[in-house]
């Protein structure tokens, strides 16, 4: 098969949106982490809420690790 | 019975002998090569020969091959064979094969066999174009110079188109760099006249008749020779990485005595003649993040020009690369990935890139092309126009796992004429894409469980000592105040509720409505009474009587303002349903609703003095 008859391979995210997203999801999983803390200092044994835990963790978890991705491929890390 | 026997095997080495010339492979004494006519470029340190082949088929079946042959000399130093027929737009490229074995050619002779585009029916002519590329061999003669002399190189090649067929007419034009001969050989006619030697025409040469042509003369541009390891990259993330690493060396004549560099510098033109100044890298269009670097760090002599057809990158070596001197450097770039990747409609992906050196004038003696491609891709498969050596490896990179799958292609002396197009088509699922951010993600995940595994760990070794239980007491209590707070804030928006009912009321006059909501939110404060009366109980269990009474203190507060509040909307719908004189109710309800306003902002600070 001709390469002229193929398609043209992209990347998902247009790269001139990379430095938006990181900055975009790294500020944001920074609150998140900040918020993660706060509860995890203010909170005692006893009032401690597992699943807030969680959740505020694992969105703070998918926000930094796609932030960093993009920030990687911003830097020129292409991984 | 055994001369007989004798008989039959003469007799069948006789039939076999006259059966082997009509075979395929074999020299078709009927074709003639009319008119050759040569071209021999000695301008730089890799002889490139272009034959322009016109023969005839002079007898009656068609010819669909034809042979090429290579003197000893012209043999050893091949890099690369190729022909063509056709001129311009339908130009083709035609399948070179060696041969060997072909009765009545020497064995010390190269065959090639040439597939023809058509066959060349009899009395036909056909023009064939054939080029070779030869290394070395061109061979500095002094093989040592000064600084301040010139590189005189000796060239050892063959007079004749080494043919297996007769050729009724034959010439050769030599192109020398600079109009400097020492000697060079004199089979007339020939002539020489500035930078040209012509030999010929030779009329009627016989078939693989080899005269040697041995030319001295001066040439100086650079003999640039490499091992080459070229990277390549591929990330699905919207780039190909490629990394080229040279260990170089100037293969011309070596430098003898010292080096000036005064003298270097003084006399451009007339100094360090042979060596390598600059090199220059043809390198793909949209070519970006350049950069040339050695092992001490980068170097900082080069230039970018980028057009819309290539990116030029001129680049100067550390030092000047005097005969023999050598130097290792690094020269890498990034290109954007559309321009080279492809999706097949099967779902393959394919690669698209250039195989060879991007260094103009630089024979690569070790050419090595790694193709790495992203973590997930299986079931590889390149498609190299010339034969290669091929190897499988992995590369552990940025965030991988099991390892990025290489290709890797090796060719032994690479030339200008290897820089082409080849393909590498693998396959790969979309979803692996994914595998990086989620290892990402995974990362930070471990670091927040990690987090919450040590807040929960109590180290305290005296569990039982005073201080200890007293923290733990009061962080009990303000727990259940916490939340005893909570229950009462949530209590408060709900008596809010008979508030808005009595509005709507106002507004609709519909008592019925703000007699079920009524009823509802007592039903549901009533519900969340006994709560807060666990709640207490909770706390009177903990044993901390200041707190208790606090939270007493609230909660009859509470009770009060809800009272107050279930007062109001009595009131209301008594005035509604005409059993109370709407100007006394007026009144107790003016009278109330200040009540209500002024326990609700004690109710109010005492849950906030609860959470203190």
């Amino acid at each position: 098969m001709a390469l002229s008859e193929m398609q043209r391979v992209h990347s998902p995210v247009d790269p001139v949106l990379y430095p938006l997203l990181a900055v975009v999801l790294i500020t944001l999983g920074l609150l998140f982490t900040a918020s993660f803390f706060i509860y995890e200092v203010t909170s005692s044994k006893f009032s401690r809420n597992i699943v807030r835990e969680l959740a505020t963790g694992g969105v703070a978890s998918v926000l930094l690790g796609f932030g960093s991705l993009f920030l990687l491929l911003w830097t020129g890390v292409y991984v | 019975m055994g001369r007989r026997t004798g008989l039959l095997a003469v007799w069948l080495l006789v039939v076999a002998c006259y059966l082997a010339p009509l075979s395929a492979a074999n020299v078709d004494p009927n074709i003639v090569n009319t008119r050759v006519d040569r071209k021999l470029d000695l301008a730089t340190q890799t002889v490139r020969i272009s034959s322009t082949i016109k023969f005839e088929n002079r007898g009656s079946t068609p010819v669909r091959s034809y042979l090429l042959a290579l003197a000893p000399s012209e043999a050893a130093h091949l890099a690369f064979i190729g022909a063509t027929q056709g001129k311009g737009r339908s130009q083709t490229t035609l399948a070179v094969e060696a041969v060997a074995g072909i009765p009545g050619v020497p064995s010390s002779l190269s065959l090639y066999e040439v597939a023809l585009t058509r066959p060349v029916g009899g009395g036909e002519s056909a023009t064939l174009e054939v080029v070779s590329v030869h290394t070395g061999a061109e061979v500095p003669y002094p093989a040592e110079i000064t600084q301040s002399e010139e590189q005189l190189v000796l060239y050892t090649g063959s007079l004749h188109l080494v043919s297996p067929y007769a050729t009724a007419s034959e010439s050769s034009k030599v192109g020398l760099p600079t109009s400097l001969v020492k000697a060079y050989t004199k089979a007339e006619p020939v002539k020489k006249s500035g930078t040209e030697i012509t030999y010929g025409p030779y009329s009627d040469v016989a078939p693989l008749s080899v005269e040697e042509l041995r030319i001295h003369f001066e040439n100086n541009s650079p003999f640039a020779v490499a091992d080459l390891e070229r990277e390549i990259e591929v990330s699905h993330w919207g780039n190909v990485y490629v990394t080229e690493n040279y260990k170089m060396r100037n293969a011309g004549a070596k430098h003898k005595g010292t080096f000036s560099r005064f003298e270097y510098q003084a006399r451009p033109g007339m100094s360090g003649q042979n060596a390598i100044r600059e090199l220059l890298a043809r390198l793909p269009p949209r070519a970006n993040s350049i950069y040339y670097r050695d092992e001490i760090g980068n170097i900082s002599t080069s230039h970018v020009r980028s057009t819309s057809r290539v990116t030029e990158v001129q680049l100067e070596p550390r030092y000047p690369l005097m005969g023999g001197w050598k130097t290792e450097f690094t020269l890498g770039y990034s290109l954007p990935l559309a321009d080279f990747l492809f999706r097949a409609k099967d779902g393959r992906r394919v690669l698209n890139i250039t195989f060879g050196c991007p260094l103009r004038d630089v024979v690569v003696e070790d050419l090595t092309v790694k193709v790495i491609l992203p973590e997930g891709s299986t079931d590889l498969t390149a498609s190299v126009p010339f034969p290669v050596a091929q190897a499988r490896d992995v590369r552990l990179t940025y965030l991988d796992t099991v390892g990025r799958p290489v290709l890797v292609l090796k060719k032994s002396t690479a030339v200008m004429e290897h820089n082409q197009h080849f393909q590498v088509s693998y396959r790969f699922r979309g979803v692996a894409l994914l595998a990086e951010p989620l290892l990402l993600v995974a990362f930070f995940l471990a670091l927040f469980l990690a987090s919450m595994a040590c807040l929960r760990v109590d180290l305290t070794i005296a569990k039982s000592s005073a201080s200890y239980q007293a923290d733990l007491h009061r962080h009990k209590v303000r727990d259940i105040l916490a939340r005893l707070a909570a229950l009462l804030t949530a209590r408060a928006t709900e008596a809010d509720k008979i508030e808005a009912a009595l509005k709507e009321l106002s507004r609709s006059g519909d008592v019925g409505a703000a007699r079920a909501a009524r009823k509802a939110v007592e039903g549901s404060l009533k519900d969340s009474a006994k709560s807060v009366k666990a709640l207490q109980d909770e706390l009177d269990g903990a044993g901390d009587a200041k707190a208790a009474a606090k939270a007493a203190a609230v909660v009859a507060k509470e009770q009060q303002k809800v009272t107050a509040q279930a007062q109001l909307a009595e009131t209301a719908v008594a005035v509604w349903e005409k059993k109370l004189a709407a100007k006394d109710g007026e009144q107790r309800m003016a009278a109330l609703h200040a009540r209500i306003k002024a326990l609700k902002q004690e109710v109010r600070d005492a849950i906030q003095a609860l959470e203190d």
